[in-house]
This record gives C-alpha cells, structure tokens and sequence, in this order.
C-alpha cells in the first residue's frame, strides 16, 4: 500500500484513512463521481452500501457521458436503485414511450423533486399523458416538458408550485385553462417559454413575477396581452409571425407601462416566407436577429427593407450563413445602389451591430458599410469571426467597412475571432432552415 | 486575541498541540465555522481550533490567504486589475500544487475542510480523492481504501443484480 505513496512523509499510515470519515463526508466524495461509478460503490463493503443511495440524486440522461442508454428500463432501474427517501436534485430524460414509461413516471411520483425536472419522448409515438396535480406534488425549481400531454383531472382543486422559477413547454398539448392555471399557481414564476404548443390561442398571463416570456414556433394565438405581468422585461419572439400579432393581438395597449425589450428572430430571408415582403411596420421590436446568405444584391436589399419595419430597433444581429462557394458570394455586385433609402431606426435607435460568424465576403462586408454610413446612433459594429486572419486582412475590411463614412462618429468596427462561433453557427443554420415559418 | 495591525482586524487561531496562529479575520472567515463564531462574537479570546494539528492548520491558513477575495490598501479589489478568467486560473494552478501531499496529510484536510466548513477546501480535497479512486476496478478501490470486502456472497449477488445498470 505504502508503495503507491507519492509524497511519503513519517506519519503516513500504511493505509488510506478516507474509511474512517463520517458517512457525510464519504457522501461528498460520492457525490462528485459520474453516476455509474458512483453507484458501484454500493458494492464495495457493508458501510458503503447505503452512501449513494442516500444521496441527492442528480440525474442526466441526455448526458454524453452518462454512459447509460436513455430508456425507460435504465429509468425504472435507477429509481428503485436509489433509496425511496431521499430526494432529487435534478432529473434529465428523453426517452421513448414504452411499456415501462406508467411504472417509472409512478416511481417518480413517490420521489421528492426539488430542482429541475426535463422529461421529453421521442417524436415518435404516443404522446405520453401527465395530469396536472403530479407536477404539484413536486417541489420544482425548474420544469421543462417536451412532447407529452397535460391533463387536469381535477380542474377545481388548487394548484400550486411553489417554487418553480422557470416553466418550459415544447410541443405539449395543454388546454389554455390549464396554461393559465399553472402560471396563476406560482407564485415565484419568472421564465417562461412555450413552443409549439398549437393549441394555444390565447395568453394572457397573470402573474407579478414573470420577467421574460419566449415564444418559439408555432404558437397560433389570436389574443395576447402582458397587461397583468406588470414586471415583464423581456419578450422574445423566435419565428413567430409577428405581422399577424400585431397590432390586432398584440399591441402597445397589451403591454405593460414600462415597455419590456422585444427580441424576434426571423426567419431566412429567402424562404418562401418572405416571398412577399410584409409592409407595415413594428415598433415594439427593440431586437432583431436575422439570418442571411448575403448572396445578391436582392438579398441585400430585402433586408434593408426589412430594417426599415423597425423603428424602435436598437440592436440587430445578423448570422452570416454565407458559407457556400465563395465566388458567386463575391460575385455581388455593388450595392446599395445611389439612391438613398429612409430606414427611420438608422435615424434614430440603431446602436449595437453584430455579425456573428462573419467570413469576409463582399456581401457581408457591403451589408456592414451600408450600416456604418447610415446608422446615426450606431456605437459599434462587432463582427464575431472565426478566421485567423492578418492584422493587414483586418485593417483592409475595417477601411472598407468605413468607406463611405460614419454616420455616427462613435461607431467603431470591433473583430473579435471566437473558437466556437463556427460550432454555433451550424446551429444557427440547421435551426433555421428546419423552421416553418407561417 | 483580537489586535489590530495595519489597519486590519487580526484573529488569533490555536491548535491543540499549543501553537497559535494569527490571522486576518477576512482570511479566517474563510471558514464558515469560524465567521459564525465571530459573528456571535465569541471570538474575543484566541479561537481554539480542536483536532487539527498546527501542520494542518497551518496549511488550512495557507489555503485561506490564497482564496480570500483580496482587497488592497485603498480597499479596491484586486480583481479589478487582474482579469478574473485569468485569476481563476492562476487559482487552479495554485490548487493543483497545494494538494500533491500524502493521502494521510490528505485525509486531515478533509476533516479540516468540513470542520471548519470551507467549502472549497472540501471540494478540491474531495475532487482529489475522487480522481484517484475513479475508473478503477472494486477490488482496486477495495486496496486503496484498504476496506474488506464483508459481504456474503449471496448479499453481494443481490446488490449486484439491484444496481446491475451500473454494471453494465
């Protein structure tokens, strides 16, 4: 034993004394292996049996490294695995809907959740059903569904979640009641997130602590209004058709007194959404995030336009989906053309540009000198880009970039390389073109 | 005894083997043991520190100095000049330095660590202990932390077949 000593000293016993520490402590240890390690301590002698199982259950299915396969057999494993009072701190599955799913939703019931809980199933499928009042049993912090049903068997029986800060909705079916009835049961909600959830067609929270609400995708709603969530900060619109919204459903009249940031992100602009160009303007958008080619000048042009519906905009981000072949992206030809354009929030907002995974085509860099001379109010544009390029290279897009002058003499041109914008811009690109846009 | 040198607040610590330490309180409250007995001022004497030798406590101090948020002369803190990533990670080098000792030494912080309630003195003692016992076999476990294997063998099956997705 002595053998294996690094750091040797008099007093060093033959043997590691870790045995001797209190059960609490040994818990602490325990607690920082990967799960599966940690529960094969169990095997080791009599005193271990009972440490992991007495622990704070944190459990990530969806982790790489889990290294248990996500079913609901692993589920129902761990969960009797685990000792029946003690708690979980945090639960994480995608799963299938399967003949086991009934018996270990049953064991998770029985379970003290005082975290977060994500329970998502496979596309395919039956849609699991939920009811209402588990939900409750629980202590949540942080809620997070994905393609399941919501059922409320006892409509009148009330309900509360104490706890729960965050509430996320993906693709659940839920009746507006229930929706409502939720929020109106938690006293310390402040997120909130609902995508594709269809059958959704009004929304009209109640709720003091709600800060930040997000709607993703298809949410059909034809009433929306913030006027009882005095606290609301932040609004953000991912792929909503914000014409429709506005302003017949949601309106400036919808929104509390002091009007919270609107961030919308779109849709590319040559997707057959944008086949006919929307004209009425919206001002309650205060962000805008597009996604563009930067391919021709008509694209260019589009989303000139599109600036030109903004007239509260302050702060545009804009990815640079341009990677394709590089020659027909230069091939663009000069742009903008002579004429000069009324974009009121150039006049008066637009502060803060980012292009995030710039590549230095000529579109791109035609796109940022038509901002730089027109933006009145700009402070700076931030191009976020991977390639490593020369202080030369750099300089060179920077004069160009500022060639036709500088509508705000603050405006600056920062580059900054990130190693992981190329990773998100991926992201960014396979998100957007699998969205249907209305 | 509580002194004052330089402007700051100085707390003496004593060992049980007689050795006595003086501290800055702001190091001291490291532990959260001691700021709870600062807090209800029962710290007016030198505080005595029972079952950690002076060796120990000696580098439990030593781990405080370098983790208490620093604060200079003007009261401005440091990591106003220094970037905090950067800071963070000259920590960790720090860290990683701190904890090559044997594991009876080891052990002792742990103890320390908890008795004193410095979190992350607990964290890193533990984490250490963690990475030397993770990815080995049970019976390698078994050897370092010279435990027995006290089971029957029928015991050993059921609980073998009662977390077998651990197994796997």
């Amino acid at each position: 034993m002595s053998s294996s000593e690094t750091a040797g000293s008099m007093e060093a016993p033959a043997e590691d004394r870790i045995s001797l520490l209190p059960d609490c402590l040994l818990g602490t240890i325990v607690s920082l292996l990967p799960i599966k390690e940690a529960a094969r301590t169990t095997q080791l002698c009599r005193r271990w049996q009972s440490i992991w199982p007495s622990l704070p259950l944190d459990l990530d299915l969806n982790a790489d490294k889990s290294g248990i396969p996500c079913t609901g057999r692993s589920i129902s494993r761990i969960l009797s695995s685990h000792r029946p009072g003690a708690h979980i701190r945090s639960f994480s599955a995608r799963t299938r809907v399967d003949e086991t799913t009934a018996g270990w939703l049953q064991a998770l019931a029985h379970k003290r959740i005082d975290g977060s809980l994500l329970l998502g199933f496979a596309f395919d499928g039956a849609r699991q059903l939920l009811p209402l009042d588990l939900l409750a049993t629980w202590s949540l912090r942080c809620l997070f569904l994905h393609r399941c049903r919501l059922v409320d068997p006892r409509p009148r029986a009330p309900l509360t979640l104490n706890h729960l800060d965050s509430l996320t909705l993906d693709d659940v079916k839920i009746s507006e009641t229930s929706l409502h009835r939720i929020i109106a049961g938690c006293p310390v909600l402040r997120r909130l997130c609902l995508s594709r959830v269809r059958s959704l067609r009004h929304l009209v929270p109640c709720s003091r602590t709600l800060v930040d609400v997000h709607l993703a995708l298809h949410v059909p709603l034809d009433k929306i209004s913030f006027r009882d969530t005095p606290n609301i900060d932040n609004i953000v619109l991912l792929c909503v058709d914000v014409w429709r919204l506005y302003p017949n459903i949601m309106a400036e009249a919808g929104l509390p007194s002091k009007l919270p940031t609107v961030h919308l992100t779109l849709p590319m602009l040559d997707s057959p959404s944008f086949a006919v160009m929307p004209r009425s303007s919206i001002p309650i958008v205060t962000t805008l995030i597009l996604h563009m080619k930067f391919s021709d000048c008509d694209e260019l042009s589009k989303a000139a336009g599109m600036l030109s519906l903004f007239p509260s905009l302050q702060d545009l981000r804009i990815w640079c989906l341009s990677s394709g072949s590089k020659d027909k992206l230069d091939a663009c030809g000069p742009w903008p053309p002579a004429v000069a354009t009324t974009i009121i929030c150039l006049h008066n907002h637009l502060k803060h540009v980012r292009l995030l995974g710039y590549c230095g085509t000529r579109g791109e860099k035609q796109f940022a000198r038509f901002l730089m001379a027109g933006a009145k109010a700009l402070t700076g544009i931030q191009i976020i880009h991977a390639t490593n390029w020369s202080h030369q290279s750099i300089n060179n897009q920077r004069d160009f970039i500022c060639s036709r002058g500088k509508g705000s003499s603050k405006a600056q041109v920062i580059f900054r390389r990130s190693k992981t914008i190329d990773k998100n811009r991926r992201k960014a690109d396979s998100f957007i073109r699998q969205v249907p846009f209305v | 005894m509580a002194t004052r040198e330089a402007g700051k607040k100085m707390i003496m610590l004593k060992s049980p083997d007689g050795m006595e330490f003086e501290v800055e309180e702001a190091v001291a409250m490291e532990s959260q043991t001691i700021r709870k007995m600062i807090e209800d001022d029962c710290a007016d004497t030198a505080i005595l520190i029972p079952n950690i030798n002076s060796k120990i406590l000696s580098r439990v101090i030593e781990y405080c100095n370098k983790h208490v948020p620093t604060t200079g002369a003007t009261g401005a803190a440091a990591s106003d000049t220094v970037a905090p990533a950067a800071l963070a990670e000259d920590l960790k080098i720090w860290d990683a330095e701190f904890i090559k000792v044997n594991r009876a030494t080891r052990f002792n912080l742990i103890q320390a660590a908890s008795y004193l309630n410095i979190k992350g003195l607990l964290d890193l003692t533990s984490q250490t202990t963690i990475d030397t016992i993770s990815d080995n076999s049970l019976e390698e476990i078994r050897s370092f932390l010279s435990t027995k294997n006290d089971y029957l063998p029928e015991e050993e099956q059921t609980i073998r077949r009662e977390n077998q997705w651990a197994f796997q």
